[in-house]
């Protein structure tokens, strides 16, 4: 394989060539997107399509944000856009089965009982199409905050909102997921 | 010195619910706040609901990584990109400035219509101070620069300042 062009705009503001300095965040770029889109061909369409922007991209990146705030800034971009041409498919891909699901992320017990797993695994898929329905704005300001684990100025600088937006973004995101999610979440205090 | 806080209401302790579980709130206000959450069982049960939606959100998306092969398949596609993919035209257009002011200094300077004569020695060695003056501040203006998108543009230049500097002979 031929080995990736040294990136000499970025090497000013980000230390290192490309490869270090931007490449090694493709990983949690391709979750973050998933968790948006739903994962599957369109999550790394998306993610290939957030790092040929980077590149093309790199020597106006000033290095006033940390490289993955920068990324996360591209990809949510590259969603909304992807929404507004294709508004079909943008609405999130509600997951087809509990057995895509498994495929996708095995059990984390998978000693358990098959009945235990196949009740995990309804539930994830639960959680995942409540996530998905949530609005896009909103949706990626609770993957960011409670999923990614960014600060609530990072999910701002990302989202290109005010902090008190992202709260309440937030607030009411957890609100619908709360209600989506009633009957598993009943239950005295753990 | 000891303040004596108004207790929270269930309005006020609700809205700072979501600070709360984020770990954002002040000690005084999280002190107030778990004050109102053991007397109020609405509340407590609020913030349980909050805590163990925000659980099974996270127990449902586990870290990932990007599919299997997909570092190749990024990998061949920047590869495949253009050598001068993302080279935008204002580089071109602001190295193309410099260049014409200096042409048209030397050509005012020099020139005379008709064919290239010999240039009068004080005429040359102007016009051959201005395009060096011209090289310097566009060398420093370029420094910043990706030099592979302005080589070309800057060859001209120097091709013509080194006529400018030949001997008279050699025009």
């Amino acid at each position: 394989m031929q080995a990736i062009r040294q990136a000499p705009g970025i090497s000013q503001a980000v230390p290192g060539d490309f490869d270090s300095a931007v490449l090694v965040h493709q990983g949690r770029v391709y979750a973050y997107i998933a968790r948006v889109v739903g994962a599957g061909p369109d999550a790394e369409d998306l993610t290939q399509e957030v790092f040929v922007k980077a590149y093309l991209g790199r020597t106006r990146f000033r290095g006033d944000a940390s490289t993955l705030t920068w990324l996360f800034r591209i990809a949510t971009n590259l969603i909304i856009d992807r929404r507004r041409s294709a508004s079909r498919r943008s609405r999130g891909r509600v997951r087809a089965d509990v057995a895509e699901l498994a495929d996708e992320w095995p059990d984390p017990d998978p000693g358990a009982n098959p009945l235990a797993q196949a009740a995990r695994a309804e539930l994830r898929l639960a959680v995942r199409s409540a996530l998905e329905s949530l609005p896009l704005k909103m949706r990626t300001c609770v993957v960011l905050f409670d999923l990614e684990g960014l600060s609530y100025e990072e999910v701002g600088a990302i989202a290109g909102c005010p902090v008190g937006t992202v709260k309440s973004r937030l607030h009411h995101g957890r609100a619908m997921l709360r209600h989506r999610l009633e009957r598993y979440v009943e239950g005295p205090n753990p | 010195v000891s303040f004596h806080l108004r207790p929270w209401g269930c309005a006020d302790a609700r809205r700072q619910l979501d600070a709360y579980v984020d770990g954002k709130l002040s000690s005084r206000s999280r002190a107030r706040l778990e004050a109102h959450l053991y007397e109020c069982p609405g509340c407590s049960a609020e913030r349980f609901a909050l805590s163990r939606t925000l659980h099974l959100l996270r127990e449902a998306h586990p870290p990932s990584t990007a599919p299997a092969g997909f570092d190749v398949r990024l990998r061949e596609r920047l590869d495949a990109l253009p050598p001068r993919a993302g080279a935008r035209w204002w580089p071109w257009a602001l190295t193309a400035i410099p260049t014409a002011g200096a042409l048209l200094a030397a050509a005012l300077l020099l020139g005379r219509p008709g064919p290239l004569k010999q240039p009068e020695a004080s005429h040359a060695a102007a016009a051959s101070g201005i395009v060096a003056q011209c090289l310097r501040d566009h060398r420093q203006f370029l420094a910043a620069r990706d030099a592979d998108q302005i080589g070309a543009a800057h060859a001209s230049l120097e091709e013509f300042a080194g006529w400018a500097n030949a001997p008279t002979d050699t025009l």
